[in-house]
């Protein structure tokens, strides 16, 4: 960007100084003892260790994602995805049967590949499915639930089932660039010429010529690995901020939520689904790991309830929720978590009133 | 301002993550505050790629992708990365303790206490195998134990979680991070004659029975004899 383009931008914006006092009350929290009742040393762990695991995973998904912009030709891309968009939903989330990717390396991934020209359908049916269904999580279920299969075969069902259904739909409503926010907007294909100019945004344009070595040095793997890790880096420092304000937000819940509350609607069969959906939301677990969380609640909630806590959890969550922003429009975010929410709630409501009676 | 701030934001987590796997003076690496040891290739592969990023910030990077709405927003982006490290690093040898125990412990209702619930605790082996059983494997398959006179190792937590007449001595169980974290933990009748200090580590020994109180599913060690102990080098119990 140039020194003239950023002079035309606003000093700051309501959304920047909001994160900037998130950022300065979290600081003041180093020197306040437990307020809110929360200790700090238990928020602090709980903070470090949702923010470090996820951090990792997206700095992995950050370079993939550098990868597939230098590496990965549209063409081939093209080439994968051809087809009605049935068999292109359901071949993207099948996908994920291979790929042992969790939720939070996943976004940069999928920011990529919408902006490299994959179908919407295609790339919220993987970024669903994938981390649901891929086999380290579908493992660590078997292991949880002491190598119950059914367990197993039914959480992989219903995640493939409810991210090709809820990919369907928002295919159909969604366009695009009615979906995305404009900066992952897909880039016209005229823009793999050399020396052209185009904009990434309201606030980024340049021309590649001089701003991209790599684009004059097609062949040379160097400089085409140095560009893939710029385009990685700058998708991290894209994505990170949501990272940051939606780990935070979920270790202030942990940390303050007791588990035991969800023992209050064990009676219920409706309401502990309800409630294990809103758990599974606020807690913010690991795909790999919420396995065993949910298999804690044997012999208090039903396993409908169980089941619902790790189909919806991989797929939505607060982090996840902030991560999407760094993707998708507001509007778009609304449907996909109204459409995932309901579908979530429905099947585990059949689940539960069509399997009544057995193991829970 | 923004280019340099953005470099000393990736040199600063390469060099906090490499941190975290170094072993401290107990040989115990800060890592194991926060995630399961065996994650740490992640980490390695983090601190590797914030260090790529740096080096590629180095190579006369004039231009970013990045997005921006304000002047002062990129600042502020870069910035806000720089609060969780902060927090990682002043808490990183930081442990739970009965602080995390009321918002995380899951207890069992049962009509009574022949039918023993299916105690969904992952499978554990302890670093510190001094003791044998430790607490995880004692809960996994408790029935196992039923009627044996055993000794273990755990945190003391005064208020009891179901009862005033008891001790609830527990440890916690990481799956993959911290934030996963559940407790495991036997009770113990409150001794009148011994003073049992909460958050410190012991030693019980004592005879494993199931119980029930006010419904709740109890494992408890009856005739226990209790001695402080040195807290281990790592607190934690994994899965096998």
């Amino acid at each position: 960007m140039s020194k003239a383009d950023s002079k035309a931008l606003p000093f700051i914006t309501l959304g920047d100084a909001a994160l900037a006092a998130v950022a300065l009350s979290v600081i003041l929290f180093l020197f306040i003892p437990a307020p809110l009742g929360i200790q700090r040393h238990v928020f602090a762990i709980t903070w470090g260790s949702i923010f470090l695991e996820a951090l990792c995973f997206m700095l992995i998904g950050s370079l993939v994602s550098g990868m597939v912009e230098e590496f990965v030709p549209r063409s081939l891309i093209e080439g994968l995805i051809r087809g009605n968009r049935f068999a292109v939903v359901t071949g993207a989330a099948a996908m994920g049967f291979i790929f042992p990717v969790c939720e939070c390396a996943i976004v940069p991934v999928v920011r990529r590949l919408l902006k490299k020209g994959v179908p919407l359908s295609a790339g919220i049916a993987f970024m669903l499915a994938a981390p649901i269904v891929n086999p380290v999580v579908l493992w660590s279920t078997a292991v949880a639930y002491k190598v119950q299969w059914f367990v197993v075969i039914f959480r992989a069902l219903f995640g493939y089932g409810i991210a090709c259904m809820a990919a369907m739909f928002v295919g159909t409503f969604f366009k695009a660039d009615q979906a995305l926010i404009s900066t992952v907007s897909v880039v016209p294909e005229s823009c793999n010429d050399q020396n052209h100019h185009h904009e990434h945004g309201p606030t980024c344009s340049h021309t590649h010529a001089t701003a991209h070595p790599a684009h004059n040095n097609q062949n040379k793997l160097w400089y085409r690995t140095l560009s893939s890790l710029r385009h990685a880096r700058d998708d991290f420092f894209d994505v990170a901020p949501y990272l940051v304000v939606g780990t935070l937000l979920a270790a202030i819940i942990r940390s303050s939520i007791p588990v035991s509350t969800i023992q209050q609607l064990a009676d219920r069969p409706v309401l502990s689904i309800v409630g294990m959906m809103g758990f599974a939301f606020v807690l913010n677990l690991c795909s790999e790991a919420d396995a065993f969380i949910a298999a804690s609640f044997k012999g208090i909630v039903v396993l409908s309830a169980q089941m619902a806590f790790m189909v919806l959890g991989p797929m939505l969550d607060l982090k996840l929720l902030l991560m999407y922003r760094s993707v998708f429009r507001k509007r778009f975010i609304i449907t996909l978590v109204t459409i995932v929410t309901l579908l979530v709630l429905v099947s585990m409501l059949l689940y539960h009133y069509l399997t009544i009676g057995a193991a829970s | 301002m923004k280019q340099l701030l953005a470099k000393v934001v990736t040199i600063l987590w390469a060099f906090i993550l490499v941190a975290l796997l170094l072993p401290d003076s107990n040989g115990s690496p800060a890592l194991h505050t926060f995630l399961l040891p065996g994650l740490w290739w992640l980490v390695a592969a983090g601190a590797v790629i914030t260090f790529l990023f740096f080096i590629v910030s180095l190579k006369g990077d004039q231009h970013s992708h990045s997005h921006v709405k304000s002047r002062m927003g990129a600042i502020i982006k870069l910035l806000l990365l720089i609060v969780p490290a902060s927090f990682i690093v002043t808490f990183s040898k930081a442990e739970y303790g009965t602080d995390g125990l009321a918002s995380r412990l899951v207890m069992k209702r049962i009509q009574k206490v022949a039918e023993t619930p299916n105690v969904a605790i992952p499978r554990v082996t302890a670093k510190d195998s001094l003791y044998h059983p430790d607490l995880g494997e004692l809960l996994y398959a408790p029935e196992s134990f039923y009627g044996q006179r055993v000794k273990t190792i755990g945190m003391m937590y005064l208020d009891s979680p179901i009862s005033d007449a008891y001790l609830y001595c527990f440890r916690y169980v990481m799956v993959c991070c911290a934030a996963d974290a559940l407790p495991v933990g036997v009770f113990i009748d409150k001794p009148d004659t011994i003073a049992v200090e909460s958050d410190a580590w012991y030693e019980v020994e004592g005879i494993v029975r199931p119980d029930s109180v006010d419904g709740y599913f109890i494992i408890k060690m009856d005739e226990a004899i209790m001695r402080p102990v040195e807290s281990p080098k790592n607190p934690w119990l994994y899965p096998r």
